[in-house]
């Protein structure tokens, strides 16, 4: 299931992603600048997307009442995504960024497979709707990678492999 | 042996490390594509439960299935009962209604908890996740009361005083594509109370376009105008936006010119007519540009609403201007007689400022404001966007008089429920303003002139009413009443003062028991400490057409004059504009409209509109023509959208179909001879 998830995801953007930009653009009233797109973890473990929100409102902003995420085209059997905004106590004027915030905490459930998940999410406040006071849609990744147990194995594996093509070759 | 097994290990790193590398590199471009996110919510404080209605709007470009809902906290409290977890189908562009009750949230009115919604939906044979965020409001008690704020204001003046006058060259105001309003809260579903349908509205019969009676009942149309002004001759954004008022008394010195003028305004413009309404010639139409010298906030926009006040002889000229680059924007209420209208060409007015500043709304804006008449002030009302509707007043004195003032308003998050809403005409001694907590829970406003408090209640409708599904297509397809604002939100209030009671009346969808949407009305009967107690309830309502946007006014008779909308269903008619009394059970249209208004697809508005957007509206008015001559005389103002090549202009472009249209202003006075012979009040 995950695996398959994975690949159906495939349709998505992902050069952006692998060049740490994103997918949407455009002059909006709110926006983010993440500090990475892409964050990896291991199954049961989570990541926490970080960054800085702009406010181009005319409205000063509070992380903790004002502004709120949305979440969507992620593998539920996967990931579980918790806004963090209402935890923190920070406003933010007209026509400036935020200090850096930890915007968003994206739980991975034991059992999922290693691969790549993709998410979407975008900030809104509290006074718009549709076109107004929301940010653009935003790509981002989560790496699910291999326990440390199989990471050793992995760099442990390479260099044998390569001692072993060296030792074929001088053979 | 343990060779082979430490190869297996090195093996499956390296398949686990190419396999992340080949999802890396092997993605393309997004083909399809699900985000949801959420509108204003409705929030309905039941004695144990808080009832939320939350719209989930699509802004992907594909339909999400099987949408469905498996968390949601409030705060991190509850119980929470999810009403509506299955939401089906939500196309891209369109929204879902989640209704979900928080028992016993013990939320402190005013302060803003978080609303936590996840679930799934299925696009393209897979299944997604989604979660939501959204900071809700707990709202006013049920009853309550406050005391007005008070903010002093100053009279500005236009530089033309006394004719002659030229208008100044401010050219046309910018092209508004499409007015902004964004969609308001949904009401949340109430007790079913099931309802009981009055007779049968027919489809509207034709008015006659030369002084006649209709075709039923008692009414007389003296005047009928179908292009009023010449609809060559100006735009006014998709919807117009139709109001106007009119007088007969005049105590100026000119009384030959003001003793049949006519005011009427649509989004862009206003035009005057100094014979009745039977002409509205192109020079006597003027925009606000031509008026005033300045460009306020950013510039001026719509939304206009005009009263005549016959205790001091003014009109009074209500126009809103677009918001400021840095949010804030302002209503311009303007009073000139109707001598110095007819003298100047409407172009001399006294006018008051009330701006987001004056009711310390910061950078917020006003929206969908309204106004009315009382014996000693003049009541108007808008929308904090986001937050509820502000209803203010001044004094009649002082407009008249020309001097500064003392504007008194309520506090916006106490009208949450009456957003969108507009006030009652005929406002006497307090004017009145309603809201829905429910479909079947009403709540009713009033601001006594004795005093300075507003008062507050809430009391269950005698029937429930259709909170959704207001679609209803038009002969081309298209939906005429898909724009969601301002959808119910209670638009007919006039008091009566014979049967010392209050009528309101709002828009409703489709259910099992009208099968199109309908208008629902409901009389108040009023307490002596002006409180009300709700009476009967009834529709217009047609199983084959749809009736909305209602607007109500009265006459010393207690005849209810109505006007509003209509069109779509099998009947097979495109939104248009009717006039009626109520209890003949039918209206009267002047001319009817041939095809429906949208969204030009090649709009440049920033932000950008939603394309290929069906719209009609946002408002009509009947008034009460203030003609002594005959009291129970009215003037209504609504238009009709004609197909016209010549002007593409705001008009239409549908699925790439593009065809110009023109909207058509539309006068009608008409008015009830039946009096003559001791009928009862209706």
């Amino acid at each position: 299931m995950n695996r398959s998830f994975a690949s159906a995801s495939t349709q998505r953007v992902l050069a952006v992603v692998m060049a740490g930009l994103f997918a949407a653009s455009g002059a909006q009233a709110l926006d983010i600048s993440f500090d990475f797109s892409t964050l990896s973890t291991t199954p049961g473990g989570s990541v926490t997307f970080a960054g800085r929100i702009e406010n181009d409102t005319v409205y000063l902003l509070n992380t903790s009442v004002d502004l709120f995420h949305n979440f969507s085209s992620y593998d539920p059997t996967a990931l579980t995504p918790l806004d963090l905004l209402s935890t923190q106590n920070v406003s933010i004027a007209v026509g400036t960024s935020s200090p850096g915030l930890l915007l968003f905490r994206v739980d991975v459930a034991p059992t999922t497979a290693r691969g790549v998940y993709l998410m979407q999410a975008s900030l809104q406040d509290i006074y718009g709707s549709d076109e107004f006071d929301v940010s653009p849609v935003f790509d981002l990744t989560v790496n699910v990678v291999p326990e440390p147990t199989s990471a050793w194995l992995l760099l442990v594996g390479i260099p044998l492999i390569g001692a072993a093509l060296r030792r074929g070759a001088s053979s | 042996m343990r060779l082979h097994t430490a190869w297996i290990g090195v093996c499956r790193g390296l398949a686990a490390s190419l396999f992340s590398l080949l999802f890396s590199f092997a993605a393309v471009a997004v083909t399809s594509t699900v985000h949801f996110q959420t509108n204003l919510p409705g929030v309905y404080g039941q004695p144990s439960a808080l009832r939320v209605a939350l719209p989930i709007r699509n802004v992907g470009n594909s339909p999400a299935s099987d949408v469905a809902v498996s968390f949601v906290s409030l705060a991190g409290v509850g119980p929470v009962n999810v009403l509506n977890p299955a939401l089906g189908v939500v196309g891209a562009g369109s929204q879902a209604v989640l209704e979900v009750d928080f028992v016993n949230p013990g939320a402190v009115p005013g302060t803003r908890l978080l609303m936590r919604v996840s679930g799934t939906y299925r696009l393209s044979g897979k299944t997604y996740g989604f979660a939501l965020n959204r900071q809700i409001v707990a709202p006013p008690p049920p009853d309550g009361s406050r005391g007005l704020t008070a903010v002093s204001v100053q009279p500005q003046f236009t530089p033309c005083r006394v004719a002659p006058c030229l208008p100044l060259a401010g050219g046309l105001p910018p092209f508004e594509p499409a007015e902004v309003n964004l969609p308001g809260p949904p009401v949340p579903t109430g007790i079913f109370n099931p309802p009981v349908p009055s007779f049968v509205t027919p489809p509207p019969l034709p008015a006659p376009h030369a002084p006649g009676p209709g075709g039923t009942g008692g009414i007389f149309f003296n005047t009928t105008t179908p292009n009023a002004p010449n609809p060559n001759s100006l735009f006014s954004g998709i919807p117009p936006d139709m109001s106007g008022a009119s007088s007969t008394v005049c105590t100026g010195d000119i009384a030959i010119f003001c003793t049949n003028l006519v005011l009427m305004t649509g989004n862009t413009f206003l035009a005057y007519s100094t014979d009745g309404g039977q002409t509205f010639p192109n020079a006597q139409i003027v925009r606000a540009n031509n008026v005033y010298t300045d460009t306020p906030d950013g510039g001026f926009c719509c939304d206009q609403i005009l009263q005549y006040v016959p205790q001091i002889n003014r009109y009074v000229w209500l126009i809103q201007t677009r918001r400021a680059a840095t949010g804030p924007n302002r209503l311009r209420i303007a009073v000139a007689s109707p001598a110095a209208i007819a003298s100047t060409g409407a172009l001399a007015w006294t006018y008051y400022d009330l701006t987001s500043a004056t009711f310390g709304i910061g950078t917020n804006w006003l929206d969908y404001p309204d106004m009315a008449v009382g014996n000693n002030f003049l009541y108007f009302s808008v929308d904090q966007v986001g937050t509820g509707l502000i209803v203010g007043r001044l004094p009649l004195a002082d407009l008249a008089a020309g001097v500064g003032t003392t504007v008194e308003y309520t506090t916006p998050s106490d009208g949450a429920a009456a957003y969108g809403g507009h006030l009652s005409q005929n406002a006497l001694d307090g004017v009145y303003w309603a809201g829905h907590n429910s479909s079947s829970n009403m709540r009713v406003f009033r601001m006594p002139e004795a005093g300075n408090r507003y008062f507050w209640q809430s009391f269950d409708t005698p029937r429930s009413w259709a909170n959704s599904n207001f679609v209803t297509n038009a002969p081309d397809g298209l939906d005429w009443l898909a724009f969601g604002f301002p959808r119910s939100s209670v638009l007919g209030v006039v008091r009566r003062a014979g049967s010392n009671d209050i009528w309101v009346a709002w828009s409703a969808g489709r259910d099992g028991t009208f099968a199109q949407p309908h208008i629902e009305l409901l009389a108040l009967n009023r307490n002596a400490d002006g409180s009300v107690n709700p009476g009967g309830q009834a529709q217009i309502w047609n199983a084959s057409l749809a009736f909305q946007y209602p607007s109500l006014s009265t006459d010393n008779n207690g005849d209810l004059a109505v006007a509003l909308s209509w069109g779509g269903g099998p009947d097979g008619r495109y939104g248009s504009f009717a006039v009626g009394f109520w209890g003949d059970f039918v209206v009267y249209y002047i001319d009817a409209s041939n095809l429906t208004a949208a969204y030009d697809v090649a709009d440049t508005a920033t932000p950008p509109n939603i394309t290929n957007q069906p719209r009609w509206g946002d408002y009509v008015t009947v008034r009460n023509a203030a003609n002594p001559l005959s009291a129970s005389q009215f003037t209504g103002y609504g238009y009709a959208v004609k197909t016209d090549a010549t002007n593409r202009d705001g008009c239409k472009t549908v699925l790439g179909t593009v065809t110009g249209c023109r909207f058509e202003p539309q006068f009608v006075r008409f008015e009830f001879r039946n009096n003559d012979i001791g009928r009862a009040p209706r």
